[in-house]
């Protein structure tokens, strides 16, 4: 048997498409325009420095549960993740299901934002958030929802504020950051982060974008944009390609201070596998975790690797701990059709279940 | 152009169309005429992609910068597609079955063994597809250079026979050490540490280079061994598209297996900290030339950033007590009032829970009202 048949007229015919629908592409490429991201009607509520406090306009018919979820999302890339467009929102499924939602915006640091910590961001900027969310709606506790680097966030900021936290929901959070399988964490290994922080002041995003795509390049800086090229013919999917794109490369600059405790306590030395981890002045240890916890996660994540996820379960305190496995990755999480019907639902029956 | 659309290309594809044509005519004439060559004696040029390469300029003016930028991407990728068709289609005068592959795959496989020694030739035949391989490495040279003064190919022109004029590599080291001398000493020494640093990454960069001419090598071997299970499969590949595709499939994860390894973690570190170590030195150097100038210099401005959020920590923290010790005075108030036993015990807590925007800014919180704001 012969693996490759081919004739030459074949594959002339196959790049005479391909340059077809490059020059047809370019004209609907040119008249995509600006791509609107974010698509959920909402309402600053708070702003401090560069974070703004959102607060997403709920549907005027809905019941809503009386307690407020809070998004905390991750410093890397921009919250609109969440709130992509119309039929891509892990808010818009949040507040079908009837849940009152809230979401820090932590904005694009700048120089005068290296020296933050992350005290500053847990003990400082989250803690007021809540605080403000509590005071609106007269609770003593709101329900956390931390993605991704934010789920760490939220983990340590519940572990020192449990009385402020109700119930407890991590998406896609890294917690074990030694898991064989965590590509991140082993290049993370042999940089010398106070070189990188003392040389660069803050990280830029373009270093951590260049990192994440390196983690599959051939695919994701590749493969990518050719299977694109037979999408150009769609302007629906041209505009949903270009937002995925707009995101992607859409990287705020990481205030240095924190990002050198992020990488040193949590990728290097695993600290909240090892007993916790110093923010500011006490140890954020998740034995600590009294309320009860969702821990979602994605069964192909290949920025959070499962196992790294699941860890949680060892380590959170709590005796109400439940998992929801995902059968996509990281960014599928928020977005695929699948994921809607599934996630967002989900959370908001697990939260009304301990409301 | 056949309508509105002024990038169309059907007519340009039509005309291209002949000329492949012909292109193809003349290389099987070529092949017959000279049937030992190997395919490389067609010459360098690479004229479908140089044609795709034709096109893109012609119409790239007109684009806006940001549609330019992604179609950029675009063609870079179209170029490896193409170049793998062009190099399938000059094996054997034109045929492009299994032996076809095989032999462009040494090709490729030659090409690389040159990369990995820094002799990769401009005219190869195989470059575009080439640019493919080295995906990683041009990723990582495009951040580098964003945030250095470096300009990115400037390794490039560094290669190690360009340092070798100066005889072995330990004998440049020890010029780059001689201690300064006079009033300009100091001056000396820290243009030395620059060079020095800057040698260091250009060996870095090298070794993370031929660390990823490796893997693909590696990828080679484990395509051809594709090759074979799907003959044994009888499963046989039919499109380009479909070839294309399964060559990134093997690519990915020969990548995937080395970036998991010991050896890539230590590479990419040393590479990154070699970048540090240049960069930290050049920061040194400019800072000392705007202190002559007596302009602020980053290490001051760092301070003052650092002194400032230190401040507001400090101001924050009073804050707090200042509330605190309030609540605890009205509470001690209300317990020497007599008739207030019960709604005093959960008082306190929630005076302390409550945030203290109102008092600071003196704006409301509440839908509809312009969001509170803290500095």
């Amino acid at each position: 048997m012969i693996p490759v048949q081919m004739r030459p007229d074949q594959i002339l015919a196959e790049l005479s498409e391909f340059q077809t629908k490059l020059g047809h592409g370019l004209q609907n490429l040119m008249e995509a325009g600006e791509i609107p991201t974010g698509v959920t009607p909402k309402e600053a509520i708070y702003e401090e420095d560069k974070l703004t406090l959102y607060r997403f306009q709920p549907p005027a018919a809905k019941v809503q549960n009386p307690v407020p979820v809070l998004i905390v999302y991750a410093l890397v890339n921009r919250p609109y993740m969440t709130d992509l467009q119309e039929n891509r929102s892990t808010v818009r499924g949040l507040l079908d299901a009837g849940l009152d939602v809230y979401l820090i915006d932590w904005g694009y640091p700048d120089r005068a934002d290296r020296f933050l910590t992350l005290d500053d961001y847990i003990n400082g900027y989250i803690d007021r958030c809540v605080d403000v969310i509590r005071k609106r709606h007269n609770v003593d506790a709101v329900n956390l929802l931390g993605i991704c680097q934010g789920g760490t966030f939220s983990l340590c900021y519940s572990a020192l504020h449990q009385e402020k936290v109700k119930n407890l929901v991590t998406m896609v959070t890294p917690v074990d950051f030694h898991t064989p399988d965590n590509v991140l964490s082993r290049w993370v290994r042999h940089v010398d982060v106070d070189l990188l922080v003392d040389t660069m002041g803050n990280i830029p995003g373009e270093l951590l974008n260049a990192t994440f795509l390196m983690l599959k390049p051939y695919q994701l800086i590749g493969q990518k944009y050719l299977d694109m090229v037979d999408l150009l013919d769609d302007s629906t999917k041209v505009n949903n390609f270009l937002r995925m794109e707009k995101w992607i490369f859409d990287s705020p600059d990481q205030a240095g201070e924190a990002y050198r405790q992020f990488i040193k306590d949590f990728y290097q030395k695993n600290g909240l596998m090892n007993g916790g981890v110093m923010i500011g002045k006490t140890r954020a240890d998740l034995a600590n975790l009294s309320m009860p916890v969702l821990n979602v996660f994605a069964e192909q994540d290949h920025l959070v690797p499962p196992a790294a996820s699941k860890a949680l379960k060892k380590v959170a305190g709590t005796k109400d701990y439940t998992e929801l496995s995902f059968p996509g990755g990281h960014i599928g999480i928020y977005v695929s059709g699948k994921a809607q019907k599934q996630v967002p639902p989900a959370i908001g029956e697990w939260i009304d279940e301990r409301t | 152009m056949s309508d509105s659309n002024p990038f169309n290309p059907d007519a340009w594809t039509e005309a291209q169309r002949k000329y492949w044509d012909a292109w193809l005519d003349l290389s099987r004439a070529s092949m017959d005429a000279a049937p030992s060559s190997g395919g490389q004696a067609h010459g360098a040029a690479n004229p479908w992609s140089g044609a795709l390469d034709q096109w893109w300029k012609s119409v790239a003016p007109a684009v806006t910068p940001d549609a330019r930028d992604f179609y950029g991407r675009m063609m870079d990728l179209g170029r490896g597609y193409f170049g793998m068709a062009e190099g399938l289609m000059r094996q054997d005068g034109g045929d492009a079955g299994t032996e076809a592959l095989r032999s462009w795959l040494d090709q490729c496989a030659d090409a690389l063994r040159k990369v990995s020694t820094g002799a990769g030739a401009k005219d190869d035949p195989t470059r575009d597809f080439m640019a493919f391989w080295q995906l990683p490495m041009d990723t990582w040279q495009r951040v580098a250079s964003s945030f250095t003064p470096l300009p990115g190919d400037m390794l490039k022109a560094l290669r190690p026979e360009g340092a070798a004029a100066f005889g072995p590599g330990e004998h440049l080291d020890r010029f780059l050490s001689l201690p300064g001398v006079g009033y300009t000493r100091e001056s000396q020494e820290q243009y030395q540490s620059l060079s020095r640093r800057i040698l260091e990454y250009q060996r870095a960069w090298q070794a993370y280079e031929t660390g990823l001419a490796g893997v693909a090598l590696a990828s080679v071997d484990r395509f051809r061994a594709r090759l074979d299970d799907a003959a044994r499969r009888e499963q046989p590949i039919t499109s380009m598209r479909e070839l294309f595709n399964e060559w990134v499939d093997v690519c990915e994860e020969v990548y995937g297996e080395y970036a998991m390894s010991d050896d890539y973690a230590r590479i990419y570190g040393d590479m990154v900290n070699a970048l540090m170590a240049v960069k930290q030195e050049g920061s040194r150097l400019v800072d000392e030339m705007l202190e002559g100038l007596n302009m602020p210099t980053r290490r001051e401005i760092s301070t003052l950033h650092e002194r400032f959020q230190e401040s507001r920590r400090e101001i924050r923290n009073l804050r707090r007590e200042i509330e605190e010790l309030k609540a605890a005075g009205n509470g001690a108030d209300r317990q020497s009032e007599p008739a207030a036993t019960s709604a005093r015990k959960a008082a306190p807590k929630r005076k302390r829970a409550a945030p203290k925007t109102k008092k600071s800014t003196g704006k409301g919180t509440t839908a509809g009202k312009p969001a509170t704001r803290r500095k």
